[in-house]
């Protein structure tokens, strides 16, 4: 993975304000990312879609994209955190700390990079964290933000799947193991027939 | 939405509350000798199936098929999201659906309709019309069935234990609850282990001794409500053809070997339905009757099936355990101690929360042994059985032990449901999280379905009640051990032992749910 690069890249898409309206009350407590790809029907549709991820920590509300919303291994992806205060919509602006790390599958998640750390955008308009990143490998894996709450710090994961596992071959097994076995027991099935009727034949 | 404050457990007033009641209820326990607790194990049975519509949908032969197969459908559905949906737990239909969604209503199934899953177990059903080529025609041989002895030195739970602790591994220590992909597979897993062994070995020895889904919910619906029985034992004892074991025309014969004539625990019932259809004197019922009524009667406790229960209480606290800050704090502990890795100083920590009950328990159970009152210990029982030893003794109070665990599980899971169900809503419309909106509600985030107070009160009364439901099965556990071990009677001593660790289990299970929680797609 090559490290973080800043980059002009216009942002077209709309968040989408819904998915904040209707999101849990402020009490809510349940964990959910809304991590799903939202597409900006706008006059340039169909667009490639985002990849949005919204989450609560204290007062504050996060709103974090990603760009393509299904980035493919060598492809620069375009990371963007918005984050306000719920009541009164006061921008955070404070400097932040992310490491990024690989979740293989049934290997222990790892970091890939060292942490490194984020600024908002200069301007009284720009107060979005914006970085890009390319990943070279076609895996699973969480940008992890380090948030202050209270007096101390939160972890926040940003699941970010790289690429589209290639399953096929797996359920081609599991479809070929079982065409095996039925093959199998039938043809002993057969035989076992065959021999009993031998069986009662009179020599 | 994503909260990171993890979900606050019980009030430090209502923790303390639920412990004093707790106490109260060991205390009213053991008065008058455990008199309290001591009537006769319930008899009173409701029969189901006296209701001549529902007797009639049971016995036609499609009615399996029928209710199998949209749960095959939801498996299909599964495996596709898992494989080919987002990656995004929480928008996932597979992780939403199984974890958040079945793994959670499967204990609540267990508790009011005792081992439904098994009746509707997709892995069964593709199971059996693979066997039989045929989804419900009862044909004389089943054409794909080998019928091989399942191995001797399998033949008790043990193999279905290590695939609990198995999975239970890979999914606390790797996250399983949240990768679609990792649920998928874990899907389609099943779906080999029940149709290899299904293809091979003689029944359905696979549900009788290698599920775990099947085991759990064996030893759980002891607790449960409802039955498959025979409705006169005297008139099996006069039936000569057995026909629920050995099936007829009419039904295959019971997948896991069970007769109507001697079967006294739903443990091993599938309630598949077959007997009520072989059954040619029409003597098969399904019964309502009392909560924790098979817990009750246990007459000849099994040592694998009290290592089950040791380790289904182990990994139900070891589930909420996990999500505790303290668990966080206690690897990172054990990691500076002994310089382990993540997953080496997680196995380890986990076999020791494992070992931990059943160490205590031994430890407790050889307390029990030298509390027996003196001079009858080793007395070997009716046929010879020596009742009063550690191995008996440990196994027979194991039982107790389920309906701590089954509360817990369910305490713990109704509180995962009632936050995260609302998922659900969002994920039936669009299953693979691509963008589809199928029912207009693809962008619905639910509310949590009660309030926090509803919550913790209900976890409150679930761990209560099952403290209660123990303490009766450890009552009737010290008179059949008594019987047994020919005493006049255990002794208040014992009494208080076994109560004692019943509520420290109790107590344990309370500090968990006082615990701050992390969320997560299911339990
Ligand atoms: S024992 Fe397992 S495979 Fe068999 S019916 Fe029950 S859940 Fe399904
Ligand atoms: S349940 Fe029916 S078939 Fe089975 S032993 Fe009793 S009478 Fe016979
Ligand atoms: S045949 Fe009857 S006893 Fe056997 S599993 Fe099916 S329902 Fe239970």
């Amino acid at each position: 993975m090559s490290g973080a690069r800043g980059a002009q890249t216009s942002s077209r898409a709309l968040i989408v304000a819904t998915l904040l309206a209707v999101a849990l009350p402020a009490a809510a407590p349940a964990h959910h990312i809304l991590g799903i790809p939202h597409y900006k029907y706008s006059d340039e549709y169909p667009q490639i879609p985002y990849m949005e991820v919204l989450a609560q920590v204290g007062p504050h509300d996060l709103v974090f994209t990603h760009f393509p919303g299904f980035p493919e291994p060598g492809e620069a992806v375009r990371f963007k955190l918005y984050i306000r205060e719920r009541d009164g919509g006061r921008v955070f602006r404070q400097p932040l700390r992310i490491e990024v790390t690989q979740k293989h599958f049934l290997r222990r998640t790892e970091p890939v990079v060292p942490p490194f750390d984020i600024r908002p955008g200069s301007g009284p308009e720009r107060n979005d964290y914006k970085f890009f990143l390319t990943f070279s490998e076609r895996e699973a894996y969480e940008l992890r933000l380090r948030f202050p709450s209270g007096d101390g710090f939160e972890t926040i994961p940003f699941p970010v799947v790289i690429g589209k596992t290639d399953d096929r071959p797996l359920i081609f097994g599991a479809v070929a193991l079982l065409a095996l076995a039925v093959a199998s027991v039938a043809a002993v099935k057969r035989r076992r027939r065959w021999r009993r009727r031998r069986r009662e034949v009179p020599a | 939405m994503m909260s990171h404050d993890p979900v606050q457990g019980l009030p430090a007033a209502a923790f303390w509350a639920a412990l004093a009641a707790a106490l109260l209820l060991l205390a009213w326990s053991l008065r008058g000798g455990g008199s309290r607790f001591a009537r006769p194990a319930p008899t009173r049975r409701f029969e189901l199936t006296s209701w001549r519509p529902l007797s009639w949908l049971l016995t036609r032969r499609p009615f399996q098929f029928a209710v199998q197969l949209p749960l095959v459908l939801a498996l299909f559905l599964i495996l596709a999201a898992g494989f080919f949906g987002t990656p995004v737990a929480e928008r996932n239909f597979a992780t939403v659906a199984t974890w958040t969604i079945w793994w959670t209503l499967l204990i609540v199934d267990i508790v009011l309709l005792g081992r439904m899953w098994c009746l509707v177990c997709p892995w069964e059903a593709l199971a059996s019309w693979l066997r039989r080529l045929a989804f419900w025609r009862r044909r004389r041989e089943e054409p794909l069935a080998l019928e091989l002895e399942w191995p001797r030195w399998l033949r008790n739970v043990y193999p279905a234990t290590l695939l609990f602790v198995g999975l239970t591994w890979l999914e606390l220590g790797f996250g399983v609850t949240r990768s679609p992909r990792a649920t998928a597979i874990l899907g389609l897993v099943m779906v080999l282990l029940a149709v290899l062994p299904a293809l091979v070995f003689e029944r359905r020895s696979f549900c009788r001794y290698g599920c775990l889904i099947g085991r759990i919910c064996g030893l759980y619906s002891m607790m449960a409500p409802v039955e498959v029985r025979a409705r006169d034992r005297e008139v099996c004892r006069g039936c000569r053809t057995k026909d629920c074991l050995r099936g007829n025309a009419a039904g295959y014969p019971c997948p896991t070997g069970q007769c109507l004539a001697a079967m006294s625990s739903n443990t091993y019932c599938t309630v598949c339905t077959e007997c009520l259809k072989s059954c040619t004197r029409g003597n098969v019922a399904i019964n309502l009757r009392p909560w924790g009524s098979d817990l009750e009667t246990v007459a000849r406790p099994r040592r694998d099936e009290a290592v089950l229960a040791l380790v289904m209480l182990s990994l139900t606290s070891f589930h909420g355990l996990t999500m505790t800050p303290a668990w966080s704090e206690a690897l990172s502990w054990l990691r500076g101690i002994t310089g382990l890795g993540y997953l080496a100083a997680f196995s380890l920590g986990m076999t020791l929360v494992l070992l931990l009950p059943g160490a205590l328990h031994l430890l407790w159970s050889a307390a029990v042994v030298r509390a027996m009152p003196v001079g009858n210990r080793g007395a070997a029982g009716a046929g010879g059985w020596t009742s009063s030893g550690l191995w008996p003794v440990a196994s027979r109070y194991a039982y107790p032990l389920i309906a701590v665990a089954l509360m817990y599980h369910l305490a713990h899971n109704a509180g995962h449901f009632l936050l995260e169900a609302g998922s659900f809503v969002p994920v039936l419309s669009d299953p693979f999280g691509s963008g589809r909106d199928l029912f207009g509600t693809a962008g619905v985030v639910a509310a949590p379905l009660a309030s926090r107070g509803v919550i913790w009160g209900l976890q409150i009364v679930l761990v209560l009640l099952g403290l209660y439901w123990a303490l009766r099965a450890a009552e009737r556990a010290h008179r059949r051990h008594a019987a047994t071990a020919a005493i006049p009677g255990v002794g208040q001593r014992v009494r208080l032992l076994t109560g004692a660790f019943l509520l420290l289990a109790t107590a344990w299970n309370l500090w968990l749910l006082a615990q701050p929680m992390e969320m997560r797609t299911g339990m």
